[in-house]
C-alpha cells in the first residue's frame, strides 16, 4: 500500500477516525489500535513476513530486558553482542546471503573455478533494514544505560512497526518515541493543521518533482549512449533533486501522517543541497540513517582507534560509510557510493595540521557570498557524482556514464529531451516544481520569517493544492525510491 | 575540576578563541562539535588530564557537566 494510492487515503481516514473516536480512552487502547493497524498495513505488502516481524520485535524486546535486569558488565556485554548480532544475521540472511554468494562464485569463476552452489531464492522482507536498525539501537541505548528497557511488549512493538515509519523510516530512538506512547494523545488543532500541509507538501515534493524528473531520467540511465555531456551531467543533477524530493517528500507525508495520530516523528532532511562542508552535508541528509551511524558504528570504532592518531579517525569514517553503502542496498554500486562518501573525507586528513581548511572543510562560518556559493557548488558537485553510482545498476554503468560525459562527440544538443515527446511536457512540469521547492527551501533555510508565516498559514494548503492540480504528473506514479531498502 | 580548565581545551582543539562553554553546553551549542572533533576533544582531555575514559562514560554525555563529573572521578582515583 503506497502512501501515494486511494488505498492508503481510504486506510488512513478509517484509522483516524477509529483512533480518535472509537479506541481513544486510554493510551493503551489507543497504542493497541494503532499496532494492529500497522500490523494489518504491513499485511498489504507481504503478509507472509509478518511472522519475522514479530519474531524480531518479540527478540528485541527479551533481549532488552536482560540486559536491564543483568548485573554484571561481562553477562550484559554478552546478551547485547547476542542480541545485536542475532538481529544482523537475520538481516544479513535475506538481505545479503546471494550477494555474497553470488559474488564469491563469480570472483571463483575468474579464476577458472567454477563452483557447484545453488542460490536460494530468498525474497527481501519489505522494511526488514528499518525495523532492524530501531532494534540495533534499542538494545545498544540500554546497554550503555541511556534509557531503561519498557516492560510495555505493546509500547516497544509499535515503536518499531509503526506505520508512518515502519517502511522508510525515519529511523526512531527509543528515547523519542517511546516517551510520546506513554500517554493519552488528545487532538490538537495545531497537529491537525501542520500534519495536512506537511503531506501536502510532501506529496508536491513525490508527485511534482520526483516523479516528473524520474521518467526522464529513467530515460538517460537507460539509454546513456544517445545523450550529449550536457544532457548527461543535466540528467546526473536531476537525479539527485529527484532522489532529494523523493526521500524527502516521503519523509514528510509520514511525519504528517503521524502528526495527525499525534506524534511527532525525527526531523530526516534539513537543506542538504545547502550545505558548504561535505560534513554538514551529512548533518543535513537522511539525518536518522546518519546519525544512528554516527552514534553506534563510527563513535564506537573512533573510540577504539582514538590513540592511532588522525588515520584511526579516518579509517572510523571510511568504515562507517562502507557500512552505508552495504545498507542502502546488496549491490556494489551502493558500496561503491559509500566508498566515495569515504573518499570525499579524505583531503579532511591530509591537511597539515588536525583538520583541512578546504572550500569543503567545516571551518567557513561567514565567509564572502561568492566562497559560500562555490563551497556549496562544490559540495553539491561531489554529491551528484557519487549518485550517479547510487543509480547505475552496476559499478561499470556508472564509469561508463562518466565516461560518456566526458568522452561524447556531442557536448552539447538541447533537443535531445524534446525529441522524447511527451516527456519534454513532464521535463518542464519538473524542473518547474523543483525552481518551486528548491527556492522556497532556500528562503526557509535563510528563516525568511515572510516565508514562514505564509508557509504557515492555510493559504500554504491552498496553494500546494493548486501546484499539484497543476504541475503534478499523476500519470507517472512511480514507487517510493527508499521502500527497496 | 573546573570549567576554567577546560574553557582552553575547547578553544584550541574546535580552533575557535571565542568558545564559552558553561555546565549546560551541548555538542549542538557549538557549530564546531561534531563527531570528528569530539573524537579528538576526548583524545586531548585524556592526554592533558592522563586519564581513560570508558566508552560506556562518554556514550552517556549530554553536556559538559557529564564530561566534568567523569573526569573528576578518572582524576581522584589515580
Amino acid at each position: 500500500m503506497l502512501f501515494n494510492s486511494l488505498a492508503f487515503l481510504i486506510f488512513l481516514v478509517v484509522a483516524l477516525f477509529l483512533h480518535w473516536i472509537v479506541f481513544s480512552k486510554t493510551a493503551k487502547w489507543q497504542n493497541l489500535f494503532l499496532l494492529a493497524a500497522s500490523f494489518g498495513f504491513y499485511s498489504f505488502w507481504d503478509w507472509r513476513f509478518l511472522f519475522l516481524l514479530l519474531f524480531s520485535i518479540s527478540f528485541v524486546f527479551l533481549i532488552g530486558i536482560r540486559i536491564d535486569k543483568t548485573e554484571s558488565e561481562k553477562a550484559r556485554r554478552v546478551w547485547m553482542i547476542f542480541g545485536v548480532f542475532t538481529s544482523i544475521g537475520i538481516l544479513f540472511f535475506f538481505k545479503y546471503y546471494n550477494f555474497f554468494l553470488s559474488s564469491f562464485l563469480d570472483f571463483a569463476e575468474s579464476f577458472g573455478l567454477k563452483l557447484e552452489v545453488r542460490l536460494w531464492k530468498i525474497i527481501l522482507p519489505i522494511a526488514i533494514s528499518f525495523y532492524t536498525f530501531h532494534g540495533i539501537s534499542y538494545l545498544l541505548d540500554i546497554y550503555h544505560k541511556k534509557i531503561k528497557s519498557t516492560s510495555s511488549w505493546l509500547n516497544y512493538a509499535l515503536f518499531v512497526s509503526y506505520f508512518p515509519l515502519l517502511v522508510a523510516g525515519p529511523i526512531e530512538r527509543a528515547t523519542h518515541l517511546l516517551p510520546q506512547l506513554k500517554d493519552k494523545r488528545r487532538l490538537k488543532a495545531s497537529d491537525v493543521s501542520e500534519g495536512i500541509s506537511l503531506i501536502l507538501w510532501g506529496f508536491f515534493k513525490k508527485v511534482a518533482v520526483a516523479d516528473s524528473l524520474g521518467s526522464v531520467v529513467n530515460l538517460v540511465f537507460e539509454n546513456t549512449g544517445n545523450y550529449s555531456s550536457v544532457g548527461l551531467v543535466l540528467a546526473a543533477v536531476m537525479f539527485a533533486v529527484q532522489i532529494y524530493a523523493d526521500f524527502s517528500g516521503y519523509t514528510d507525508i509520514a511525519r504528517g501522517v503521524s502528526r495527525l495520530f499525534g506524534i511527532e516523528l525525527l526531523l530526516n532532511f534539513n537543506f542538504p543541497f545547502f550545505s558548504r562542508s561535505i560534513t554538514e552535508f551529512w548533518s543535513r541528509w537522511h539525518i536518522s540513517l546518519s546519525s544512528f551511524l554516527n552514534d553506534y558504528v563510527f563513535l564506537p570504532l573512533a573510540l577504539f582507534f582514538r590513540n592511532r592518531g588522525k588515520w584511526g579517525i579516518y579509517f572510523s569514517i571510511f568504515l562507517t560509510f562502507l557500512i552505508s553503502g552495504f545498507w542502502h542496498g546488496a549491490g556494489w554500486n551502493y558500496v561503491f557510493w559509500g566508498v566515495l562518501h569515504g573518499l570525499f573525507y579524505l583531503p579532511y586528513f591530509l591537511g597539515k595540521g588536525k583538520k583541512l581548511k578546504s572550500i569543503y572543510g567545516n571551518k567557513i562560518k561567514g565567509g564572502s557570498w561568492i566562497g559560500n556559493l562555490l563551497s556549496r557548488l562544490s559540495v553539491f558537485g561531489l554529491v551528484v557524482c557519487a549518485m550517479i553510482f547510487f543509480r547505475s545498476e552496476t559499478i561499470q554503468a556508472g564509469f561508463t556514464y562518466f565516461g560518456n560525459i566526458f568522452f561524447n562527440s556531442k557536448w552539447l544538443a538541447l533537443n535531445e529531451f524534446i525529441k522524447t515527446g511527451t516527456h519534454a511536457v513532464i521535463l518542464i512540469k519538473g524542473i518547474l516544481a523543483s525552481l518551486i521547492v528548491l527556492s522556497m527551501e532556500y528562503l526557509l533555510f535563510r528563516s525568511n520569517s515572510r516565508v514562514e508565516n505564509l508557509l504557515n498559514s492555510k493559504l500554504k494548503i491552498l496553494g500546494v493544492l493548486l501546484l499539484l492540480f497543476v504541475l503534478g504528473s499523476f500519470e507517472n506514479s512511480i514507487e517510493f525510491i527508499y521502500f527497496q531498502f | 575540576m573546573t570549567i576554567e580548565k577546560l574553557t582552553p581545551i575547547f578553544r584550541d582543539v574546535f580552533e575557535n578563541e571565542e568558545i564559552d562553554i558553561n555546565l549546560e553546553t551541548k555538542a549542538s551549542d557549538i557549530e564546531e562539535w561534531d563527531s570528528i572533533n569530539h573524537i579528538y576533544l576526548i583524545v586531548e582531555i585524556e592526554k592533558i588530564f592522563k586519564i581513560k575514559f570508558t566508552t560506556l562514560q562518554i556514550q552517556k554525555w549530554e553536556n559538559v557537566n557529564d564530561i566534568i563529573t567523569d573526569i573528576d572521578k578518572l582524576v581522584n582515583a589515580i
